[in-house]
């Protein structure tokens, strides 16, 4: 059954998740174009068991959602409420990296 | 690396099988992949949950030692072991086909401990034992039955 926990619910799980979700934010995309747009925009090579596994986490939080497969291949898409979690959690992690950047810049 | 995808579950395999199959097909081969396959199945088979694992132990388990306390106080018929491995072997083989294999091979612990335990007592209430051997021998065909049964069933339940 699906938990609707959010990003936060997803624990050490949750940097690979992000990864996928942010390269969904573009449009929908199928487990090749993530892994492929992931490596080339942001250095991170997703491997097979842990894109899935991400991809799994977030289909039963109800962040992302399937669309009908297109040969082997299915892509996916961002949800409503995934647009707003993946939202509220960048808008943490900027104000982390305002944070840190402030108590970097005395030293 | 395929065979690896054997390692996941069942829904699991259903659900992203083929997507997955599809990505092997389109990145190269590296070695850091398979672990990485292999630590998803992993993954998937704990967020799944361990109750069917655990109770699948439990009852691979009880057989085992009920088996085992009936080859202990077997006197010459030993027609009650056979019975009872035959029943245990295809119900556990149909219940749960991919563990079919552990049942028989516990088998080999099970029958021999129960007559070492026989032998420390002193407590012999027949002449002959069934050899280890011969009873494995005798679980192999219901395990074997009832693994073939129960992978039949779920694939007519999967396609119906």
């Amino acid at each position: 059954m699906k938990q609707r926990e959010g990003i936060a619910g997803l624990g050490r799980f949750m940097e690979p998740a992000v990864l996928v979700m942010v390269s969904l934010a573009e449009g929908p995309k199928h487990g090749y174009a993530i892994t492929s747009d992931l490596a080339a925009q942001v250095g991170i090579k997703l491997g097979p068991g842990t894109l899935y596994g991400a991809i799994a986490r977030l289909e039963e939080r109800g962040l992302i959602e399937s669309l009908p497969a297109e040969d082997r291949r299915r892509p996916y898409r961002l949800t409503a409420d995934g647009v707003a979690a993946l939202r509220t959690h960048l808008a943490q992690l900027e104000r982390v990296t305002r944070a840190g950047s402030r108590a970097l810049a005395g030293r | 690396v395929r065979f690896l995808l054997r390692l996941y579950p069942r829904r699991w395999r259903e659900r992203y099988g083929d997507e997955v199959e599809a990505l092997l097909d389109e990145t190269p081969e590296e070695p850091l992949r398979t672990v990485d396959l292999a630590r998803g199945a992993v993954d998937a088979h704990r967020r799944q949950g361990v109750g069917h694992i655990l109770a699948a132990a439990a009852v691979l388990l009880a057989s085992d030692v009920a088996i085992g306390w009936l080859n202990y106080h077997a006197s010459d018929d030993v027609q009650l072991v056979a019975l009872a491995l035959i029943v245990a072997a295809f119900g556990f083989a149909a219940w749960r086909p991919r563990w079919a294999w552990l049942f028989v091979l516990l088998l080999w612990f099970a029958v021999p401990l129960s007559s070492i335990v026989g032998y420390a007592n002193n407590y012999h209430p027949g002449l002959v034992k069934p050899a280890p051997l011969y009873e494995t021998l005798v679980a192999l065909i219901p395990t074997a039955l009832g693994a073939l049964f129960g992978a039949g069933a779920r694939r007519m339940a999967r396609l119906g």
